[in-house]
C-alpha cells in the first residue's frame, strides 16, 4: 500500500531533506514537491520525541543495553537429565525465541568486566548478576566471550559474579534441548551464592557434542531457589516474554542473564 | 571513528523512533526498537556518524520487522496485516540479522528482502528508488521481489492447508 501523500516523495526521502542529506538537486526538486507544512510538521515532531524521551536517558539506557550486549560465556560439570514434556515444550520455546541471538555475528569481542550484565543478553531484572565461561586449555584459562566457538570436549569453567543477590541457579541448555545443572550442583545443595567477585562454580564442566550452541542461564533471587523452581518457571515463558526482556510470569525478586556459545565441529 | 551516541541521537533520534512508530504502531514497542537500533549502530565503531540517515532507516525497519515477527497477535489493519506477512516471510533473515547489518556497513550485501519489500510495498518507493536505496540493480530488486512474493505465497498456502 504505497502512501500516496506526495509522488515521489517518501518517507525516507523527507526525512534525509529535513536532515539536510540530500544532494542539492534532488533537495531542490522536494522543495517544491513536498508541502512545507510536511516539513514543519517533522521539526514539531522532532522537539516533541526529544522532549518526552531526553538525549541524557535514551542514551543512558543506549549505553547500558550495549553493554550489557557484550557478553562472557561459560560451563562446568554435567550431569544430564531427561526433561519432562512440559519442560522439553519450554527448551524448545527458548530455542526458537532466542535464535536471533544464537546465530547472530558470533564474533567474540573482548570481555570487559566494567561491561559485564549479562551475557547475550536476555535480562529480566537489574544489570548486575552475570557469568564468566573460561575455557581451560593447559594451566591456563580464556575468558570467553558471547558467542565465541566451542568444540565438543572443550573443558570450561564457570564463574558467577552474584552481585549482591542471595541466592541463585546455574543451568544450561543445549543445542539438542537439553537442560543440565550447575549450581547447585547436588539437587539437594544450598543454593547461597558468595557475595565477593567472581565466583567459580566446584567442577568444570566439558562440552559435549551436542549441536549449534550451549546456552547458559543464570537466575539469581532474594530467597533461597531450587533448580526445580527455575525450570518449572522456564517453562512458563513465552517468546514474547523473552523477546520483550520483561516477562510478565517471571517472580518477583528474580533477575537472569544468559550466556551462549557457537558450538563449531 | 566512534560515535558520538548522545550526538547521533539527538540528530537522528526522532526520525528512528517515527520509523518504528509507523511500523510497529505501539509505542512502547517503538521505543524500544529505536534503542535497540542504536545499539545496532553503535557496536560498529567504523560507521560515519554524519549522513547515516539511510543506513538507520534501514537498521529501524529490520529491527521493527524482528519485532513484528516475535509479536503472536493478529493485526488489525491492512498494512500491518502485510508487515506480518513480510516479516514471517523472511524469518531465517532475522537469525543472521546482525551479521547482515555488518555485511551493510560494509556494503558487502544490500538490505535484506523484508527491508526492501517494506520500502516497495509499503513505503511506496518505486524499484528505481529502492534500488539507489539499498545499492542495488532494479533488477536485482525485482528478483529479491519477486522471490519474496514466492515466499509470501507458500505461506498462505501452508496457512490455507
Amino acid at each position: 500500500m504505497p502512501d500516496p501523500r506526495a509522488k515521489g516523495a517518501h518517507d525516507l526521502a523527507v526525512e534525509q531533506l529535513h536532515l539536510g542529506e540530500l544532494p542539492t538537486e534532488r533537495a531542490d526538486r522536494l522543495r517544491r514537491e513536498v508541502p512545507a507544512q510536511r516539513l514543519a510538521e517533522l521539526s514539531e515532531s522532532d522537539q516533541e520525541i526529544l522532549r518526552a524521551y531526553p538525549p541524557a536517558t535514551m542514551t543512558a539506557a543506549i549505553r547500558r543495553r550495549a553493554a550489557q550486549d557484550g557478553q562472557p560465556a561459560r560451563r562446568p560439570s554435567r550431569t544430564p537429565w531427561l526433561m519432562a514434556p512440559a519442560l522439553a515444550a519450554a527448551a524448545a520455546v527458548l530455542v526458537l525465541a532466542l535464535a536471533p541471538r544464537l546465530w547472530g555475528p558470533g564474533e567474540p569481542t573482548p570481555m570487559d568486566p566494567a561491561r559485564a550484565g549479562v551475557a547475550d543478553t536476555t535480562r529480566i531484572k537489574g544489570l548486575e548478576p552475570y557469568l564468566e565461561v573460561y575455557r581451560l586449555e593447559d594451566a591456563e584459562a580464556q575468558l570467553l566471550s558471547v558467542g565465541a566457538p566451542a568444540r565438543s570436549g572443550d573443558r570450561l569453567q564457570l564463574k558467577y559474579v552474584s552481585a549482591g543477590q542471595p541466592y541463585g541457579v546455574v543451568l544450561s541448555l543445549d543445542g539438542n534441548g537439553q537442560l543440565t545443572r550447575h549450581l547447585p550442583s547436588d539437587p539437594a545443595g544450598s543454593s547461597s551464592l558468595a557475595g565477593d567477585g567472581a565466583m567459580a562454580l566446584p567442577r568444570s564442566y566439558q562440552l559435549d557434542d551436542a549441536p549449534q550452541y550451549e546456552r547458559f542461564i543464570f537466575v539469581t533471587a532474594d530467597d533461597p531457589i531450587t533448580p526445580a523452581q527455575v525450570e518449572a518457571a522456564l517453562a512458563s515463558l513465552t517468546p514474547d516474554d523473552l523477546d520483550d526482556q520483561r516477562p510478565h510470569a517471571w517472580p518477583a525478586g528474580w533477575t537472569w542473564s544468559c550466556t551462549t556459545l557457537e558450538k563449531i565441529p | 571513528m566512534a560515535i558520538d551516541v548522545d550526538d547521533m541521537y539527538r540528530r537522528y533520534g526522532p526520525m528512528v523512533l517515527r520509523r518504528c512508530r509507523r511500523l510497529l504502531g505501539d509505542e512502547q514497542l517503538a521505543v524500544e526498537a529505536m534503542q535497540d537500533t542504536f545499539i545496532r549502530l553503535i557496536s560498529n565503531p567504523t560507521l560515519e556518524d554524519r549522513g547515516a540517515s539511510s543506513l538507520l532507516y534501514r537498521m529501524a525497519t529490520q529491527v521493527s520487522l524482528n519485532r513484528i515477527r516475535s509479536q503472536r497477535r493478529r493485526p488489525e489493519d491492512p498494512n500491518s496485516e502485510l508487515l506480518t506477512r513480510i516479516a514471517r516471510a523472511t524469518g531465517d533473515e532475522g537469525r543472521s540479522e546482525a551479521r547482515s547489518i555488518l555485511d551493510v556497513l560494509l556494503r558487502r550485501v544490500p538490505a535484506s528482502s523484508g527491508t526492501i519489500a517494506v520500502m516497495h510495498l509499503l513505503d511506496g518507493m518505486t524499484l528505481q528508488e529502492v534500488a539507489a536505496e539499498v545499492g542495488m540493480s532494479v533488477s536485482g530488486v525485482r528478483k529479491r521481489l519477486r522471490t519474496l512474493r514466492f515466499e509470501l505465497n507458500e505461506l498462505e498456502a501452508l496457512e490455507d492447508a
